[in-house]
């Protein structure tokens, strides 16, 4: 069952130079327990979205279009207030890339894990500091009775992830938003980190969204993975599908590109050109400027592409269009045309 | 200023690109611009003393003696008759010269001392460090006063006062900036480029640290022309018969109850440079904000 | 005679080391590197790998002179790195370069593309303001940006486009040897993948000599000859880089690489990673620096640093145990193909 269902959402920043879509007609669902990759390069839209779930947007940007249902509410309606009584924190929670601007410095771990327990829970102060200590242990920090009294500057940056995980999922919440949780970290405590968010998942029952750059992240934990482009979800698989056959030729040359998929040495492939201004996008698909596989008219005018069903596989491209693409042989499976409200 | 670094590196010279936008930047703060305006008209009639002042700074008329504001006095006169409009304009030039030169003297000296302390660190940083400490321990007006006695009161005397009294004052920003530059990547790419040292403080470091000194510049003046004053009220500033916008406010104080004028016109005269001078610092500093100078 | 040697490095930062912190005996000393020995050879890359506080950097800055060592020698075509003055000194600066991270901050913010590519030139060497001009321009391409790049703002163009600027920079007095610092940590993986195919043709090209400084395993791989794995300060194994990613001789190696997530779904997960936390470097575990972490570690461990040992022409390690670890390997190995033997016969 799906858990969080997003539909044709889009996000807008209103700037000095004219109103810029950071998140265009985006859909995909949550399912539960899943963990949910979405992947993309710096200015795709990839921390607009997960920040568009809370609406934890700039002063400048807002929800302009589509729903977001989670438990039966629609996320994208609600006004600050609603979600900061009934959503955050308490069903669906977030961490960020930097643990050090989550916690407080003058406050002890102890007394950040209890507010937020006693905020959410119906408990006393006696009986959250005992969840407290409990969900310290749960995330691995040594000697829990002892170092709950610790403020934050003396613990490690991946001891602090740790912690900020405690305090996500104090209240058991139904899906915690991570964006970018390991991007700061050494690779030894990354593992640690994703190995601990994986088991936490299992074990509380939440689901995952996980935004980050790195594709070895991705392939990691994620169960399915989102692939955002100038603010577009252009291709949406389990993981594996990623990997093995990609769909959308950004997919393809981004997967290309990464020296682990070489040989020592050896040329990688390289994306000619650079993003688009999300301003003035490209008419047609926002990656036909820098695309090498333009099938047709189609793909330079009009509005962005359908979204094709291709195996299993959501792709926002032309290619898998019998009326397009001549080449392509397959049945043509369109599940979502380009919201008809722009 | 910027054009010191400017000339020496011949390779190309700067346009207006950046300046554009601190331009923009700075035109929108309201205050600020009322205080460059404002600045720029006592610059003015400062510099065109000789041809508004309708009298000699130091001409004394005893057939005008303590006459209130008329047309021909049209800020009246003083004990001695002299006209106290033509003393302001003429020490608008003392003041201005006093504080302008002794404000330079110190930011060359605080922005040398403190890039080179913030640079190499160590024990040179110490040593220079401390021993700002010690000379900002004195309020800046006793020592001040001090020196003045050491060296007797002069106009160049003052300058030179001011420019020891706010060395340290250079020195400490310029260093605080220097410290967190020089760990920028690019000041160590430089090193490893075989940049000369001299070369990477004075054509690198300055012109990066150049926007939090201007701020303090502008300040400092506004501090300086109080200072100066002050040291002329008391005394020990500009000697008469110069005219002196301290000394004329010294003169009014026990008669200003029978001319107003003497005592007003020339505390006026004070205020509105530093007025001037503070909202352009103000307004400077929120231009230079480093948050808007990285977008 | 390899180009450049490190025999011995050592490098120590005081911390706390004001006047009142040393009267009060709170100074301390911070080993950043200890004892660091590597040769590079012409036309060759180095890649020195490692986690926060391993002293990668420190290396490379001691290397290019932003530090004196504490210990130990640089030596460069056989002469003493700090050493050197004069015009051996200035020869020095123009053949060693070096690109940092962070392309943002790494360009002067107040200096046109143009300006800071020319600033070498200038002081190197005597070409006329037309020549220079005509150089940048060259350079410019050579790096893959326009020539209307010279009269743009640092702030003005992307990281990718920077750190090509840091590379023509480095690149305007042909130098033999070019210090990279984690080039390509701060860019996205397909600009990583333009810069990364661009230091290798100018290598190719210009017979360039690298220390490729990195945290990232799987970037090291793709470019460097030879690996140099670094640990709280030391080296802790040095191989031929196929050799090193395949057969891992130190602990510390193999939990690295397990770590490192694989962008390949259903791989080797990471559960046999490293456990617990890099030590702090102002106060590292007596003896072997890694026991702490290790699971082969012994009594010995805690007391005994091990030697950096050269097994065999190209790889030394530093490990008391480490052919306990090679042993294991193989078994797993063993274990591997049995199963997918197993697996084939019941298809």
């Amino acid at each position: 069952m799906a858990r969080l269902s997003v539909t044709d959402l889009s996000v807008t920043y209103r700037t000095g130079d004219g109103d810029l879509t950071a998140v265009d007609r985006v859909t995909f669902d949550i399912q539960d327990n899943e963990i949910f990759g979405i992947v993309g390069e710096s200015g795709c839209g990839k921390s607009t979205l997960g920040d568009s779930f809370l609406q934890l947007l700039d002063e400048n940007g807002s929800i302009s279009g589509g729903s977001i249902v989670y438990d039966g509410m629609d996320l994208a309606a609600m006004t600050d207030r609603e979600l900061a009584d009934e959503v955050r924190g308490n069903k669906i929670s977030m961490i960020f890339q930097d643990p050090n601007a989550s916690l407080d410095p003058v406050y002890t771990v102890g007394q950040q894990l209890v507010e937020t327990i006693t905020k959410h829970l119906d408990m006393n102060k006696k009986a959250a500091r005992e969840r407290a200590i409990e969900l310290l242990d749960d995330v691995g920090i040594p000697d829990p009775e002892d170092r709950i009294d610790n403020y934050p500057h003396s613990f490690s940056g991946g001891q602090l992830q740790r912690i900020v995980i405690a305090i996500a999922l104090s209240c058991e919440p139904g899906l915690l938003i991570a964006d970018e949780p390991t991007t700061g970290l050494d690779v030894s405590i990354q593992a640690q980190i994703l190995d601990l968010l994986e088991e936490l998942a299992e074990s509380h029952e939440t689901s995952i969204v996980m935004i980050t750059h790195d594709l070895g992240v991705v392939a990691e934990i994620c169960d399915r993975v989102g692939v955002m482009y100038a603010g577009n979800m252009v291709e949406i698989a389990p993981i594996q599908q990623l990997f093995d056959a990609p769909r959308h030729p950004y997919t393809q040359a981004l997967l290309d590109s990464i020296p682990e998929r070489h040989g020592m040495k050896e040329d990688l492939t390289v994306i000619p050109g650079h993003p688009p201004d999300l301003r003035q996008p490209p008419t047609g698909c926002r990656y036909n400027p820098r695309c090498d596989q333009v099938c047709g008219m189609e793909c330079e005018t009009g509005d962005v592409p359908p979204t094709y069903d291709v195996e299993g596989t959501d792709v926002m491209c032309y290619l898998y269009d019998e009326g397009v693409n001549e080449a392509y042989e397959g049945p043509t499976n369109i599940v979502a045309e380009p919201g008809g409200d722009d | 200023m910027s054009t010191e670094t400017d000339t020496q590196t011949d390779i190309e010279i700067d346009e207006p690109g950046p300046f554009h936008e601190f331009y923009e930047a700075f035109s929108e703060n309201r205050i600020a611009v009322f205080g460059l305006g404002l600045l720029a008209f006592l610059i003015i009639i400062t510099l065109l003393a000789d041809f508004i002042a309708p009298y000699s700074a130091t001409a004394q008329n005893y057939d005008a003696v303590l006459e209130g504001p008329s047309m021909d006095h049209p800020m009246g006169t003083d004990e001695l008759g002299r006209d106290i409009f033509s003393r302001v304009l003429f020490g608008y030039r003392i003041i201005f010269s006093i504080t302008v030169g002794g404000v330079m003297m110190a930011f060359t000296m605080g922005t040398l001392l403190g890039l080179a302390a913030g640079y190499y660190g160590g024990w040179l940083d110490e040593f220079l460090m401390r021993g700002v400490d010690v000379l900002m321990s004195f309020p800046s007006l006793i020592l001040a006063l001090a020196l003045i006695a050491a060296i007797g009161p002069s106009r160049w005397g003052i300058a030179l006062v001011l420019g020891i009294a706010y060395t340290p004052i250079f020195a400490r920003v310029a260093r605080s900036e220097s410290v967190s530059l020089s760990n920028e990547a690019f000041i160590r790419s430089l090193e490893v480029r075989g940049v000369s040292t001299p070369r990477i403080l004075i054509a690198h470091m300055f012109p990066n640290v150049l926007g939090p000194l201007i701020v303090t510049v502008t300040l400092q003046l506004a501090f300086g022309i109080l200072t100066t004053a002050t040291l002329s009220f008391l005394g020990v500033g500009v000697q008469p018969p110069s005219p002196s916008l301290g000394l004329m406010l010294a003169d009014g104080k026990d008669i200003i109850g029978r001319a107003w004028w003497m005592s007003l016109f020339p505390g006026v005269a004070i205020m509105l440079p530093v007025i001037a001078f503070n909202t352009i610092g103000d307004g400077l500093r929120d231009t230079f904000d480093p948050k808007q100078v990285r977008n | 005679m390899a180009l450049l040697e490190v025999d011995g490095l050592s490098k120590h930062f005081v911390v706390n080391g004001g006047v009142v912190p040393r009267l009060l005996g709170t100074r301390k000393e911070l080993q950043a590197i200890r004892n660091v020995s590597f040769e590079i050879e012409a036309g060759q890359t180095l890649g020195l790998v490692g986690e926060s506080g391993a002293g990668k950097s420190t290396v490379g800055n001691v290397i290019t002179r932003i530090y004196e060592p504490t210990n130990g020698t640089v030596r460069y075509n056989g002469a003493n790195v700090h050493e050197l003055s004069g015009s051996d000194l200035q020869a020095y600066r123009q053949s060693v370069q070096m690109v940092f991270q962070d392309p943002y901050t790494s360009l002067d913010p107040r200096y046109k593309i143009g300006r800071t590519i020319a600033e070498p030139l200038k002081i190197h060497t005597d070409l006329s303001k037309a020549e220079r001009k005509e150089r940048v321009s060259e350079l410019l391409e050579t790096v893959n940006l326009e020539p209307e790049h010279r009269d743009r703002y640092p702030h003005e163009l992307s990281g990718g486009q920077l750190q090509r600027v840091s590379i023509a920079t480095a690149l305007a007095l042909d130098p033999e040897f070019i210090i990279l610092d984690e080039p390509v940590s701060a860019l996205d993986v397909s600009v990583q993948a333009r810069i990364l195919n661009l230091l290798m043709e100018l290598q190719e090209e210009y017979e360039l000599s690298y220390l490729f400084i990195s945290h990232n395993l799987g970037v090291i791989k793709h470019l460097c000859d030879h690996v140099a794995v670094m640990y709280l300060g030391e080296i802790v194994e040095q191989a031929p880089t196929g050799e090193l990613f395949e057969n891992p001789h130190h602990p510390y190696t193999e939990g690295l690489l397990n770590s490192v997530p694989q962008p390949q779904p259903g791989g080797s997960k990471s559960t046999d990673g490293l456990t617990g936390e890099i030590p702090s470097a102002l106060n590292p575990p007596a003896g072997c620096s890694f026991h702490p972490r290790c699971s082969y570690a012994t009594d010995q461990c805690s007391v005994d640093a091990p030697p950096l040992e050269t097994l065999d022409s190209e790889r030394k390690v530093a490990c008391h145990h480490w052919d306990a670890v090679v042993a294991d390997q193989a078994d797993e190995r063993s274990e591997l193909t049995h199963s997918s033997v197993q697996n084939d016969g019941t298809k």
